[in-house]
């Protein structure tokens, strides 16, 4: 069960991915749950290694190949009629007809992502040839729009540069447009302003706003920074150890958390309209890998308010009062979170005193 | 649950003294013999490869007790016997037992194989430390001279040397190692251009160590595992060159049997006609040993040099700049 | 682009100096009386004479000087006479190498367009059935030396089964080049096989490496198939280091394969200069080696346009 959603354009049920390593398969995803509303910008939030990324890229049949969708399933539900993505064959024409076409994916580090041995040009009108019957002129032509819409300067000129050729935040808008060139429905940006500077960061997450906003596209945007989920979105999903834990509007997530992971998480980092009297602090202890955890919560082990009943079991979603969710067993069935009252003692001092549970 | 073992602060670990930093940065790999030798035995390839060669080097050495035949002993009565009982690889024009020629073939070409590979490494390695520690003009001067040497097709040079040198068994060794030592010399070059930046090299040379002491006694025991492997890996590239040489008539003079002098029988269209053993016995014989070789060339690599394996091309692009051996 | 060419060519001048010197002093050091290639044979046998050839060609002139005048001589194509035949060395190039292009240009050819399918497909797939023939040829090929192989070409093909002729190029006769085709399956059979492991093996790996870069993820994110995703980008960013060992064959076309050409009386440079040396023809060996260390350079220069071709970073540094 995820939040409820009355019009979701991507609805991802329980789904379970393993990666074969040398040490043996590695459960990286488990029973992830989350609807996407359509139109709408959802940020899903979590530490390096908590799975986010690997829940878009099974989205689109873009796992590596060592890893597998092992259960659930991801529909994709656009001019009405739902698509199981995830019965789909990774390299068929199926999935591939959605991606690019329907799915827009912009990925992290531009410099790597683009084909260093071709024109910007060709790399984002080979989209547009892939999915539409057009001339080479007429793809030209779009691109070149395209450029100038996303604020690429002198775009007649630079669709015949090279990647190496652009400054990384142009590099990341010539990634944008190869991703919005088809028009698609759903957009999917995978932390596209990690490498970036504070102030091309903005202007990137400016654009992509506005591509929502005005454009009617859904936005999924990956990223660690709380600091841009508090300015952007408007669903917020926070992923721990390979589980969506909590899901909500942004109002509902930032002021009102109900998992203790996500609490966590807004007292470790500094962003926008956070209460400037509160300190700083970290989470206790060490992400644990994710072959270790097995059952129960997999917050557990670093929790506060942990109890017998965290430690075995499916912990389901539960919802709060404000009608967002969260997979806490604190959270009453009245909606209200135990750990909400008890305000103080939930995180450790940053001093690096023994957390005990 | 593993709850308990994630609680403890990491943050907090115990800054070492700066005498045991530069301690542990002077012994910098834990070069754990015992745990590279129990790496080693596992592989399998490797552990096949060593066999192999170790049977043969010890049927070379024990080539009298094995054989009752002499290699030079004549026997025109016994003239081209194919493969028998009494000749298990048959028997040459002249009535020579193959077998006996082939075991005693082996003591020759392993032994230029592995001379020439030592003299090359040693050679390769001194120079390389020299110019890879030294830098400056030393190191400009010796790049140009290797360029040069690789600029030529490496058996027309190693021929033209034999023909200024003249044969013999200890010359092809040396025109072996003069005209083979560019590739080790640019490993380990580029080894010690990267070794020299590292904290521990920087340590030494802050202790006020002399030069020799610091590139021979603390940097090259870190650059000696890619050395050990194109070591071993060029033992097998010399036997073939040997067997190469040999067949052209201008390798180890033809009254030494070697196995490139036995194969070049080949060269006879009787031979190829009738008397296929002449030529293929010391065939096999260089293949098998060199696939051994270079089963235990690999296995070494696996063991001791983790990091090229998983980065194939890096290692592509650094045997082209060091000139990987034109084939000629 | 253009002065990046320029400056590549100048610096190529400086090394051919360099080599031709190393290999001027390097033969005059050696015993052999130099007159003794400077002139047709049938003149060298009356001392007297040769003592005035000696002082009009200068060759009690310093060395230096000689150098000088020698590297005149090879700069107009004054290649000099070969000591054992007498004939002129341009004659000889004239003769052989049209015979060593045509049977290393064809197994180039071939082991080229082997080697980078099989590796293209080797590498898109690791572990299925390319990848494993793939395998099997490059362990096979480097433990077998390529003249191993022609030898039992020619024993099995020739020797036993009388399928095809022994060796040569050129019987009376056989004029086109359909005519010579016999001849040449075997020697140029043998040589793709040598070319063949190490290129494949390269090929294979460079495509591996590719595929895990994030370009082919961000081709793949557009829909676009797997043949175009392998064809359009993994092929061409594959292709760098396959050129260099490529161009680093290029020589071969000159110089041609000793062992191979010696195996089947193919009577190209290889084999020319194998006699070259056995019968030390000094001046032969000179021309030889300048002809190919000067396509050697050539090559290395090669090497860095295709760099520059396949990768525009390539151009700006």
């Amino acid at each position: 069960m995820s939040r409820l959603g009355t019009d979701p354009i991507l609805s991802i049920q329980d789904l379970d991915v393993k990666f074969t390593t040398s040490e043996g398969e590695v459960h990286i995803l488990r029973q992830v749950s989350l609807d996407i509303e359509r139109g709408s910008f959802l940020c899903i939030v979590g530490e390096s290694g908590c799975g986010k990324s690997v829940t878009v890229h099974s989205v689109v049949q873009l796992l590596p190949e060592n890893g597998e969708i092992t259960g659930g399933r991801v529909l994709f539900t656009v001019d009405g009629r739902d698509q199981e993505i995830s019965s789909m064959s990774r390299y068929g024409a199926q999935i591939r007809g959605i991606r690019g076409a329907r799915i827009g994916m912009i990925f992290q580090d531009t410099m790597s992502s683009l084909n260093p041995a071709h024109k910007v040009g060709r790399q984002v009108a080979e989209n547009l040839h892939q999915h539409r019957k057009i001339s080479r002129r007429e793809a030209r032509e779009l691109v070149v729009k395209m450029f100038s819409r996303l604020g690429i300067p002198d775009a007649e000129r630079r669709v015949d540069a090279y990647p190496h050729e652009f400054s990384g935040g142009m590099r990341q808008r010539v990634m944008i447009a190869m991703a919005m060139i088809c028009d698609p429905d759903l957009l999917i940006a995978d932390e596209p302003t990690t490498a970036l500077d504070v102030t091309i960061q903005a202007q990137i997450m400016e654009l992509l706003k506005t591509l929502q906003q005005e454009a009617g596209k859904t936005v999924v945007l990956i990223t660690h920074n709380m600091g841009l989920v508090s300015e952007v979105a408007d669903d917020v999903a926070v992923m721990y150890l390979g589980r969506v834990v909590e899901h909500g509007s942004r109002e509902q997530v930032l002021k009102n958390p109900q998992h203790p992971y996500t609490q966590a998480l807004l007292q470790s980092v500094p962003f926008m309209g956070m209460d400037p009297n509160v300190p700083l602090r970290t989470i206790a202890g060490q992400t644990p890998s994710p072959a270790s955890v097995t059952d129960g919560c997999e917050f557990a082990g670093r929790c506060p308010y942990v109890q017998d009943r965290c430690l075995t079991g499916k912990i389901a979603f539960r919802q709060a009062a404000d009608g967002h969710v969260a997979r806490c067993v604190l959270l009453d069935e009245d909606g209200m979170s135990e750990c909400s009252r008890r305000d103080d003692a939930r995180v450790e001092d940053s001093s690096g005193q023994e957390a005990r549970t | 649950m593993s709850s308990h073992t994630h609680n403890a602060a990491s943050s907090l670990q115990p800054v070492p003294t700066p005498r045991q930093a530069g301690r542990q940065a002077l012994r910098k790999p834990e070069s754990s013999l015992h745990a590279y030798a129990r790496s080693f035995l596992h592989n399998r390839n490797a552990m096949l490869g060593l066999t192999v060669i170790v049977l043969m080097v010890l049927a070379a050495v024990f080539a009298e007790q094995i054989t009752g035949y002499s290699p030079t002993q004549m026997n025109p009565a016994q003239s081209r016997q194919p493969p028998s009982a009494d000749h298990w690889l048959g028997t040459d024009q002249l009535g020579r037992d193959v077998f006996a020629r082939v075991l005693h073939g082996a003591r020759t070409s392993i032994y230029v194989g592995v001379a020439a590979s030592l003299l090359e490494t040693l050679l390769g390695t001194v120079l390389g430390a020299i110019a890879g520690y030294m830098r400056g003009p030393i190191d400009g001067i010796l790049m140009r001279i290797s360029e040069v040497v690789m600029t030529f097709p490496n058996l027309i040079l190693v021929m033209i040397f034999v023909s200024l040198l003249g044969q013999g068994v200890n010359n092809v060794v040396l025109v072996f190692a003069l005209s083979g030592w560019m590739t080790t010399f640019r490993l380990v070059r580029s080894e010690f251009m990267s070794l020299r930046e590292e904290t521990f090299v920087e340590a030494t040379r802050s202790f006020g160590y002399s030069r020799p002491r610091i590139v021979f006694k603390h940097m090259l025991p870190n650059a000696l595992s890619p050395i050990v492997v194109a070591f071993t890996i060029n033992i097998a590239h010399y036997i073939i060159a040997e067997a190469g040489l040999s067949f052209l008539g201008l390798g180890v003079p033809v009254t030494t049997p070697t196995w490139g002098n036995l194969l070049s029988a080949a060269e006879s269209s009787e031979v190829m006609k009738s008397y296929w053993w002449l030529w293929v016995a010391p065939a096999l014989a260089i293949i098998i040993f060199v696939t051994g070789i270079n089963f235990v060339g690999d296995g070494l690599r696996d063991v001791l040099d983790p990091k090229t394996r998983r980065t194939p091309v890096r290692k592509i692009l650094r045997d082209n700049l060091l000139g990987k051996r034109v084939e000629s | 682009m253009i002065t990046f060419l320029i400056r590549r060519i100048l610096i190529l001048v400086p090394m051919a100096l360099l080599i031709s010197m190393l290999i001027f002093f390097a033969i005059r050091l050696s015993p052999v009386d130099p007159i003794l290639y400077m002139v047709p044979p049938d003149a060298a046998n009356d001392p007297a004479n040769l003592e005035r050839l000696r002082e009009s060609l200068g060759l009690n002139a310093p060395l230096p000087i000689q150098y000088l005048r020698w590297l005149g001589n090879m700069v107009t194509g004054d290649f000099g006479y070969s000591i054992s035949s007498g004939q002129r060395i341009s004659d000889i190039l004239a003769l052989r190498l049209p015979a060593t292009l045509e049977l290393v240009g064809l197994a180039m050819l071939l082991s080229t367009t082997i080697a980078l399918s099989l590796g293209l497909f080797a590498g898109a797939k690791p572990g299925g059935i390319a990848d494993k023939l793939a395998r099997t040829i490059a362990v096979i090929g480097i433990a077998v030396p390529d003249f191993f192989f022609g030898i039992a070409l020619l024993q099995i093909f020739s020797y036993r089964l009388g399928w095809l002729p022994a060796g040569g190029r050129m019987l009376p006769g056989q004029i086109t080049f359909l005519d010579r085709l016999p001849q040449l399956v075997l020697p140029v059979a043998a040589l793709t096989f040598g070319m063949l492991a190490v290129l494949i093996r390269y090929t294979r790996n460079s495509v591996l490496d590719t595929m895990g870069k994030e370009f082919v993820k961000t081709a793949r994110s557009k829909g676009v198939p797997e043949w175009k995703v392998l064809y359009g980008h993994v092929f061409r960013n594959s292709l760098g280091p396959v050129m260099v060992i490529l161009a680093f064959r290029l020589p071969l076309l000159v110089g041609g394969s000793v062992l191979i050409e010696t195996i089947f009386r193919w009577p190209g440079i290889g084999h020319t200069v194998v006699s070259a040396v056995s019968s030390s023809d000094y001046p032969v060996i000179m021309v030889t080696s300048m002809l190919i260390a000067l396509m050697i350079l050539f090559a290395s220069f090669l090497i860095d346009v295709v760099k520059s071709i396949l990768d525009p970073r390539v151009r700006l540094s």
